[in-house]
């Protein structure tokens, strides 16, 4: 059986990593058979933002941390050109663009959960959770 | 009817195929486990208060403004 497929902002992962709850991904991961899907757009997004000056204070190690996304994560290359999906913010548009690439969930931001409906109705497969609706469903 | 040969070879070729990602799959797993158990600090800060997905969305949304300049 195929896994289950996500593709998580990378705002996720972050809030996973600052709130100490690392495991809990890699947990869900064996325990539901989760495949997490990234690609080298959001591996350097969430680079650029771990970096961000007012993330110093966390002394993260983001060696480590871009290596526990890489090995949680399966590495597909995006498709381009990139279509518009999310009209409040472009740079929010390849997580969608992965995640219907790869048949995915995704769990994104506030630009991409206000197109929720929209998306959803739109492309049928596509489905976008909270981070919250994630968890619940993988808990 | 007996399958051909070219249907024997394209039964095993999938056949292949599928133990291939069957041992992707567990290799996959295996770094995971890995992961676990070795459990390293990414946040090293002690005592520092986690930020809400609100804040840090909007962290994401500044170094996205600063990667444009």
């Amino acid at each position: 059986m195929r896994n289950k497929r996500f593709v998580l902002d990378p705002n996720i992962y972050i809030s996973y990593f600052i709130s100490r709850n690392q495991n809990a991904l890699a947990a869900f991961a064996i325990k539901h058979k989760l495949e997490f899907v990234i690609c080298d757009e959001l591996i350097a997004e969430f680079r650029r933002v771990l970096g961000y000056p007012r993330l110093t204070k966390f002394k993260i190690d983001i060696k480590q941390a871009v290596y526990v996304v890489t090995t949680l994560g399966t590495a597909y290359t995006l498709a381009y050109p990139i279509k518009r999906y999310i009209p409040q913010d472009e740079n929010d548009d390849y997580l969608i663009a992965l995640a219907l690439q790869t048949s995915s969930g995704t769990s994104g931001d506030y630009d991409i959960l206000s197109e929720k409906n929209n998306l959803e109705r739109k492309f049928k497969k596509l489905k976008i959770l909270t981070k919250a609706e994630f968890e619940q469903l993988f808990s | 009817m007996p399958a051909s040969n070219d249907t024997i070879k394209e039964i095993l070729t999938e056949a292949k195929k599928l133990k291939e990602a069957d041992r992707q799959l567990l290799l996959k797993e295996l770094k995971i486990r890995r992961l676990l158990a070795d459990n390293k600090p990414i946040v090293r800060a002690r005592k520092v208060k986690p930020l809400s997905l609100e804040e840090i969305n909007e962290i994401k949304h500044l170094s996205r403004k600063g990667h444009a300049k």
